[in-house]
């Protein structure tokens, strides 16, 4: 891949659901080979739509979406075979053992049998669920599902990865074993786009950080950069500045009156 | 089981490719949904036993083996070989029909795979093949045992060339069902947008199934009128235009081993048609759909703040729920049975089917509209109507404890309930008043008018008769908390019967009050004596241990 090529790239993304309401208003971003890339902003501010439309489950939307350099709107069958992507939700066949649905995708992309059964049973046994491979998985905890979710993500080594909250459920010692995972990906030239809330692991994991807001970026850069256009210490304090009304603690303040049924107007 | 299916279809793998279809992803998705239908029935205490066949189609399948008797009945009855079949395929056709749209619609207009595949390489048409052979599959199964009946007839009557033609024909009636029915929901899309389109969907449904319930309750009636024994058609012009006529020629060609003009085109359009259906849905229109499906999911939201229904909820669950968790229950069970459209779908037909039975028995031996109404203020049949309500309860009873939305079950155990039994009896208190209780006001409006005020406790005894049954019946039935299981393919058919077993006990309560009303004064008696019998039952619901309730989810 040629590293100064952007990788990814949006153009005047727009997307609207039954016309008027407007989740996404013109979003202009170029990715390049390698970046990890921290997608952060407030609920509802278009994160998961943007990831969705980059990955082709949106099909709908205005503006030019390329990813590889393939238009999403047209090649999405292509961009599909080299991508990987953790959904917000355990979106599982949770009727299926990890071992039958990791063939399954093994098969969906074309990977030669053996290959997958290597792989399958490498990647559980090292996120502890060798176990666990060839049991059911309605019966698995939330963490066990998302090792699932990760390993489906990355069977078919992708060279994009788009995550979507991928830490969640997980405990803290796992947590820090995928987060040095991503960035050993990175370093072999993967490029990760990654969704979340949790504003420590987004500060130390990307190498750049998007915020967005209503549906259009209102910063872009690395933390230091973007540190030193907003003087707060931490990616949090800088979050809130950026989107929050500042209003924070009295928000807390009414709410927890609320429902204390106190005399709070 | 799964295995073989998928060996049988190797052999179609260029028919498929010839249709732009990705043959080994094709084979993993069917793979995938085999295996998660045969998983579906065992929960975790099941979970050992390996069987992979689950019982529960095996129930259904004997189900329909069973209705299929009827259609093989004709067989016999009619002498001219053409005309049985013809009526046979309709039967079935028309059955399997009701099937697709009672059952497997929800697996035609599933969209929850989409999460899991949408951004792997799969393109929608290799999709749409999986999910319509996957659905062509399950017909087939039900389609076969329907016909058994026949085929057992049909052998000793015609012979061993009939065994191996009548199987055959079905395959092309199925996959015409199919194909007509995927067109006419990617009609709906296209026509229609979101909301309304599921809506559409939903009353159609209620209808057709009605309807072919209905019309099953005719046709033993027809069997017995000589008119079919000496009925045959004579292949004229519109036979081109019956689809049972089609696939019906070919079999009396191959049995009588006579092959005239008309039935060479005939067998051509009953082998032509679905195969060019085949073509023209997986290539042209199944993309399409699964498209236009996903724009269905991402509807805006429906704002539910002054509905009819969250207003008749508040009012009825004050009038007749007492503690606050009951109320709770009751407006909950209430307004789901609302606006789940899964639960409308799965309950009206049954409703509008028991009905449609009870009105035939009034008609029952009557010749023409007249007469009925002449006899009716002669008769009891008041009984009849106000019992109708009282056999709505168990059917819908039956059906509040399943839901899609199943894992929200949770909260009745988090929350600090120490009585389940007030939900329980919340729950089947809403069930009493909307389902039994609005056809029972009208039924009691109707009766006043016809009979005048001399039934008034008849109606007061057949209401205490209600909650007698209501309340008998959440002890009877295994307690279920409203909503919290998953629905399954068979165990669906097999809670059907039971709900069916358990309108014994209305119509038993219906025939001892029909006999009291010849016993002076035995009405009057009965109702301080069913009345004194509501409160006992109310307390033991009460005392409904947790551990008496089925353990939630799975």
């Amino acid at each position: 891949m040629d590293p100064s090529k952007p990788i990814i790239t949006l153009r005047d993304l727009k997307k609207s659901y039954d016309g008027a309401n407007n989740v996404l208003k013109g979003i202009t971003l170029d990715i390049a080979p390698g970046q990890i890339i921290g997608y952060i902003g407030p609920n509802g501010a278009g994160k998961s739509t943007t990831v969705k439309i980059m990955i082709g489950m949106i099909p709908e939307f205005s503006g030019d979406v390329r990813v590889f350099g393939l238009n999403i709107a047209t090649d999405a069958q292509e961009v599909k075979k080299r991508i990987g992507y953790v959904p917000e939700t355990a979106a599982l066949y949770e009727m299926l053992t990890p071992n039958e649905f990791l063939r399954f995708l093994g098969r969906i992309y074309a990977i030669p049998e053996a290959e997958i059964a290597k792989r399958a049973a490498d990647m559980l046994q090292l996120f502890g669920l060798k176990g666990n491979a060839d049991a059911r998985m309605t019966s698995f905890s939330k963490g066990m599902k998302q090792k699932v979710l990760i390993i489906a993500s990355l069977i078919h080594d992708p060279d994009i990865l788009f995550l979507d909250e991928p830490l969640s459920g997980l405990d803290a010692n796992m947590m820090v074993v995928v987060k040095e995972i991503l960035s050993r990906l990175a370093g072999k030239g993967k490029t990760i786009f990654y969704c979340s809330h949790v504003m420590d692991v987004v500060e130390r994991v990307c190498n750049r950080i998007v915020i967005i807001d209503k549906g259009s970026i209102i910063a872009d850069g690395t933390f230091d950069e973007l540190q030193g256009m907003n003087k707060g210490e931490s990616l949090e304090k800088i979050f809130t500045q950026l989107t929050g009304s500042s209003g924070q603690e009295r928000l807390a303040e009414e709410f927890i009156s609320a429902f204390e049924g106190g005399s709070h107007s | 089981m799964t295995g073989l299916i998928l060996k049988i279809l190797d052999p179609f793998r260029r028919l498929f490719e010839a249709l732009n279809v990705d043959y080994p992803k094709f084979r993993e998705l069917l793979w995938v949904k085999l295996t998660i239908d045969n998983r579906q029935e065992k929960s975790v205490a099941q979970r050992k036993s390996e069987k992979e066949i689950s019982n529960a189609m095996l129930w259904v399948m004997a189900i329909y083996a069973f209705l299929g008797i009827f259609a093989g009945f004709l067989l016999a009855a009619i002498p001219a070989l053409f005309t049985a079949l013809v009526f046979i395929h309709a039967v079935i056709m028309v059955m399997t029909a009701v099937a697709l749209i009672s059952d497997f619609s929800s697996v035609l207009l599933d969209t929850t795979d989409n999460a899991i595949l949408q951004f792997r390489p799969v393109d929608d048409r290799t999709l749409a093949a999986a999910r319509i052979v996957h659905i062509t599959l399950y017909l087939l199964m039900i389609t076969l045992s329907l016909s058994l009946g026949t085929l057992i007839i049909g052998t000793i009557k015609y012979g061993f060339i009939f065994t191996l033609a009548f199987p055959l024909s079905l395959v092309f009636s199925v996959l015409f069902i199919v194909f007509l029915s995927n067109i006419f929901y990617l009609f709906l899309i296209k026509v229609s947008g979101e909301e309304r389109f599921r809506d559409i969907v939903l009353y159609f449904q209620v209808f057709m199934a009605v309807m072919a319930m209905g019309s099953y309750q005719i046709l033993p009636r027809l069997l017995e009128s000589s008119l079919l024994k000496n009925f045959a058609i004579q292949i004229k012009w519109w036979t081109f235009l019956i689809p049972p006529a089609w696939v019906a020629a070919p079999v009396e060609a191959a049995v009588r081993g006579v092959i005239s003009k008309e039935t060479l085109l005939l067998t051509l359009l009953g082998i032509g048609l679905p195969v060019i259906l085949i073509i023209v849905v997986i290539k042209y229109l199944a993309p399409g759909f699964n498209r236009a499906l996903m724009q269905l999911e991402t509807s805006g939201s429906v704002r539910e703040k002054k509905s009819l229904s969250r207003v008749l909820s508040n009012f009825f669950s004050r009038l007749t729920s007492f503690h606050p968790a009951e109320r709770a229950a009751f407006e909950l069970v209430w307004l789901i049975s609302s606006r789940d459209r899964k639960f409308k779908m799965k309950t009206y037909p049954s409703l509008g089917y028991f009905i449609i039975i009870a009105a035939l028995m009034v008609l029952r031996g009557k010749e023409g509209l007249a007469q009925v109404l002449r006899d009716l203020p002669a008769s009891k049949n008041y009984l009849l109507f106000l019992y109708i309500g009282c056999g709505l309860i168990p059917i819908t009873t039956h059906q509040i404890r399943s839901s899609d939305l199943f894992p929200a079950a949770w909260i009745y155990r988090a929350l600090p309930i120490a009585k389940p039994g007030e939900i329980l009896k919340g729950a089947m208190k809403a069930v009493m008043m909307k389902f039994g209780g609005s056809f029972f006001l009208l039924a009691s409006i109707v009766t006043l008018f016809i009979w005048g005020p001399a039934v008034i406790d008849d109606i007061v005894l057949a209401s205490v008769n209600m909650m007698i049954i209501t309340y008998t019946l959440s002890l009877t039935v295994k307690n279920d908390l409203p909503f919290a299981k998953p629905y399954a393919v068979g165990r669906e058919a097999q809670q059907g019967i039971k709900g069916i077993l358990f309108l014994i006990f209305p119509v038993c309560l219906g025939f001892a009050h029909y006999g009291l009303t010849f016993v002076p004064f035995g009405v009057l008696v009965a109702i301080p004596v069913m009345m004194a019998l509501v409160r006992p039952l109310s307390k033991i619901i009460d005392r409904t241990p947790w551990a008496k309730i089925e353990s939630i989810g799975s």
